[in-house]
């Protein structure tokens, strides 16, 4: 099974064992205000939004164009771009020390934010 | 005869009728089949009344009471073995199949009223030609008229294309200027090279054959990017006629249906001796035609509730202290990848106690249950099936054919239906549909340096304003526009972004209507309507009030386009929440002007990895206009620039109240001295000579800023 490993944070992360990935390089972001912190904004992936979602921990870092993105299918219907500081070839890599990342666990957590 | 209905009116309304009739119909034969092959179908049964029903009601509303009255006796016939809960007796049958065939005639009868003589049989088709599968009744006509039947999902097809083509175009617009871009860069070089050649004389060599060859591939360059501009836009013109060609094949205005259903609205209302004003909006919103049709019959059915049981009568109205004339109100918006209609009344509201009651008569409660229920679920549940809270079979609303039916028509529709309801004041339906075309026409407009739309059905105005057209009220600000002051909302603070500085810039406002609330919105620059191609935000973002989807520039760029309904919350209620401040937060902003690509992409990378901000515009004009809209804390410009050169746009930003102060670096490519010189004398802080160096752009940038710092205090 294909596995991604990806820096974040400087730690070695396993993304979601199966689920479609692929790599991005940041172009152009629409900040959407009143979203949740973590979704930094949204870009376009071949006509479609996808939002990019950064799980490093604070302080926001400025996003550059240029910055790797990993798109993943998170479930049928739902697609972020997760920003990460590397991505590692996979073929070469082992596993074994990388920490799985429960992407959707993170987002389920999501609330837009309240007292609006 | 209906009655206040113009000649006209009627026809027009009766031919809607017959094109609906039709389709009732087949569903009638269908279910009559149905039942025929299994006495004890029960589905059927409940179709088979569903649908007479509705024949009955739209009969009626158009005038053609013998129709209606056949629909009824053969409804008795249905509920005369559905009520005995037991299969049809033989004799019962034939006398349905009777009845419904007199139905199939009279419908026959008003085609001919509508439509002039039915045509002949269409003669069999030649040999060797197979006829088409399904050859109806109502596509032979269609033939012979000149139309054609397309099915749906080629059309879908074909407008997802042209809205691809739109983006593309877009695309290859984009890519033309940067063409232009290299053009000119290449006849920067080629002048370069010739001047070289020209000093070097006789040791030139080789040199003058190249610079020969240069020439030659500029010009045919220049050429074809002529040609190639042209190309764009034609292929923009067509892009558009297929488009809109495609729209109004798939689309019609929400306000044809609306037409249908305020005949109806008159109609009951006079019937059951209600005064009843009708209030309709969002008529120009585009609804797909087969939801379209669809969707009739359940608004139909609300608005039968609304005048039949909401509205009280108006003896009742006047003792409760409202207005004898009932409102019903009906309207129509977009949002997101939703069409949403509602239908409202300020009636007496859902009876809770009935509910309650018809509650536990249904055994799903037992009394105490029903009385603790909160009264939301009890209004809820008035879409339950078999729960009808009047008994009377008036031929309105009865028979317990009810809201159940309306919710089916409308999830099966792929849409769904709430209901809200506050006893004595009235009661609301919502209707959500799916919006299955996506392309719109939208209102562009910038706030803080950022692109947002809105749905250009709900502009009425634009106006540029000024910061003598605020006035403060106790109940939040007011916009004073063409002698009228609106609410306003301030649109740079509920998005969170930092407003351009001074009152002396220029702003604009849009003018929205939102069922009837005209309200104003402030942002920093109008850029005008467009087609837009509308996207959905997603699973994660859906759920933002804010906003009603996206769409994508032709630069790729996504722009978020924003929700009337609750833009028109925030100016009813006066006030602007601000929002969490977006953007990285970071360095100093930085703009960026330079005609050439690679200059601008190699100075902003190195900038950004520095950990300033960086906005890049390709010529001095656009700088200005930028410096307009958005704060930023240097310009860094190129000397020679088309349109607005770099020392002009130094000389513009000097002379500007609110901007003299801000830190300009000039870069130039012309000899050190002139270059130096020139910048300087048009009021530049500091001076770069091209190529760069990262190092030489970070130390002048840095320092120019620091000086900016110390003389503003």
């Amino acid at each position: 099974m294909d596995v991604w490993i990806v820096d974040l944070d400087g730690e070695r992360r396993a993304l979601p064992a199966g689920a479609p990935c692929e790599l991005l390089h940041l172009d152009y972001l629409t900040p959407v205000p009143t979203a949740p912190p973590v979704v930094r904004g949204v870009i376009q992936v071949r006509g479609q939004v996808v939002p990019v979602v950064d799980l490093r921990a604070p302080p926001e870092r400025a996003l550059h164009p240029g910055t790797p993105l990993v798109l993943i299918e998170v479930r049928e219907g739902l697609r972020v771009a997760l920003v990460v500081d590397r991505v590692h070839e996979r073929a070469e890599e082992s596993t074994a020390d990388a920490r799985p990342l429960d992407l959707a666990a993170a987002l389920a957590t999501l609330r837009p934010p309240g007292g609006r | 005869m209906a009655i206040d209905l113009t000649p006209e009116e009627l026809h027009r309304l009766r031919s809607f009728f017959v094109e609906e009739a039709e389709e009732h119909l087949e569903a009638i034969e269908r279910a009559l089949a149905a039942l025929e092959a299994m006495p004890s179908d029960g589905a059927a049964v409940s179709a088979l009344l569903r649908k007479l029903h509705t024949l009955k009601g739209s009969a009626g509303t158009v005038g053609l009471d013998e129709l209606s009255r056949s629909a009824h006796l053969a409804e008795d016939r249905v509920a005369a073995f559905r009520d005995g809960v037991r299969p049809p007796l033989q004799g019962e049958m034939q006398a349905l199949i009777a009845a419904i065939e007199q139905i199939r005639r009279l419908v026959g009868g008003a085609a001919r009223l509508v439509h002039g003589p039915p045509p002949m049989r269409t003669p069999p088709p030649p040999a060797g030609a197979s006829p088409p599968e399904e050859w109806r009744g109502s596509e032979r006509r269609a033939v012979e008229s000149g139309q054609i039947r397309v099915e749906v999902e080629q059309v879908d097809e074909m407008m997802e294309a042209a809205g691809e083509l739109v983006i593309d175009r877009a695309r290859i617009a984009r890519r033309l200027i940067d063409l232009d871009g290299c053009v000119r860069d290449l006849a920067r070089a080629r002048a370069a090279l010739r001047s070289s050649v020209m000093e070097l004389g006789p040791d030139a060599g080789g040199l003058g054959e190249v610079e020969l060859e240069l020439s030659d591939a500029l010009a045919h360059l220049e050429r074809a990017t002529t040609g190639m501009g042209d190309d764009s836009e034609h292929l923009a013109r067509t892009a558009q006629v297929l488009e809109e060609g495609l729209q109004r094949v798939r689309m019609m205005e929400v306000g044809r249906l609306f037409e249908r259903l305020a005949g109806a609205v008159k109609e009951i209302a006079r019937r059951t001796g209600k005064e009843v004003a009708l209030a309709t909006w969002g008529e120009q919103t585009a609804i797909d035609k087969a939801i379209g049709e669809r969707v009739i019959d359940p608004l139909l059915h609300l608005l039968r509730n609304a005048v039949a049981h909401g509205i009280e009568p108006p003896a009742a109205r006047v003792a409760a202290g409202k207005p004898g004339v009932g409102r019903v109100d009906l309207s129509a918006r977009w949002r997101g990848s939703e069409i949403i209609i509602e239908v409202g009344d300020d009636g007496a509201g859902v009876d809770l106690d009935r509910m309650r009651a018809a509650l536990v008569r249904a055994h799903h409660q037992t009394a105490a249950e029903a009385a603790a229920l909160p009264d939301a679920v009890v209004v809820a549940a008035i879409f339950e099936h078999g729960l009808s809270t009047r008994d009377s079979a008036d031929d309105l609303a009865g028979r317990g054919v009810g809201l159940d039916a309306v919710k089916e028509t409308i999830e099966r529709l792929g849409g769904a239906i709430t209901c809200a309801s506050t006893p004595g004041q009235g009661t609301r339906f919502t209707v959500r549909l799916p919006l299955t075309t996506a392309i719109i026409g939208g209102l562009l407009f910038k706030v803080g340096g950022h692109v947002y739309a809105v749905p250009a059905s709900s502009v009425v105005d634009t106006a540029p304003i000024a910061a003598a057209d605020f006035q403060s009220t106790p109940t939040g600000e007011r916009l004073l526009l063409r002698g009228r002051a609106l609410p306003l909302v301030r649109l740079g603070a509920l998005l969170g972004e930092p407003s351009p500085p001074g009152s002396a810039m220029r702003r604009a406002a849009v003018v929205l209507d939102h069922e009837g609330l005209i309200f104003g919105l402030t942002c920093d620059k109008l850029i005008g309507p467009r087609q837009i191609v509308v996207k959905g935000l997603g699973p994660l973002l859906s759920s933002l009030p804010l906003y009603a989807g996206a769409t994508i520039s032709g630069a790729g760029k996504v722009q978020l386009i924003l929700d009337v309904a609750t833009l028109a919350d925030h100016a009813r209620r006066g006030v602007t929440l601000g929002a969490r401040p977006t953007g990285s937060v970071g360095g100093p902003r930085v703009l960026l002007a330079d005609d050439s690509r690679s200059v601008r992409e190699t100075a902003a990378l190195i900038l950004l990895q520095a950990g300033y901000r960086v906005e890049t515009v390709p010529d001095g004009w656009e700088a200005w206009e930028l410096l307009q809209d958005r704060r930023f804390d240097l310009v860094l410009t190129d000397g020679e620039m088309p349109r607005l050169d770099g020392y002009d746009l130094t000389g513009h930003i000097r002379r500007h109240p609110d901007l003299r102060d801000l830190p300009v670096v000039v870069m130039t490519s012309r000899t050190v001295e002139t270059g130096r010189t020139r910048a300087l004398s048009c009021g530049a802080d500091a001076f770069l000579a091209k190529p760069l160096r990262r190092q030489a752009i970070l130390d002048a940038v840095a320092a120019a800023l620091a000086a900016g710092r110390r003389s503003s205090g």
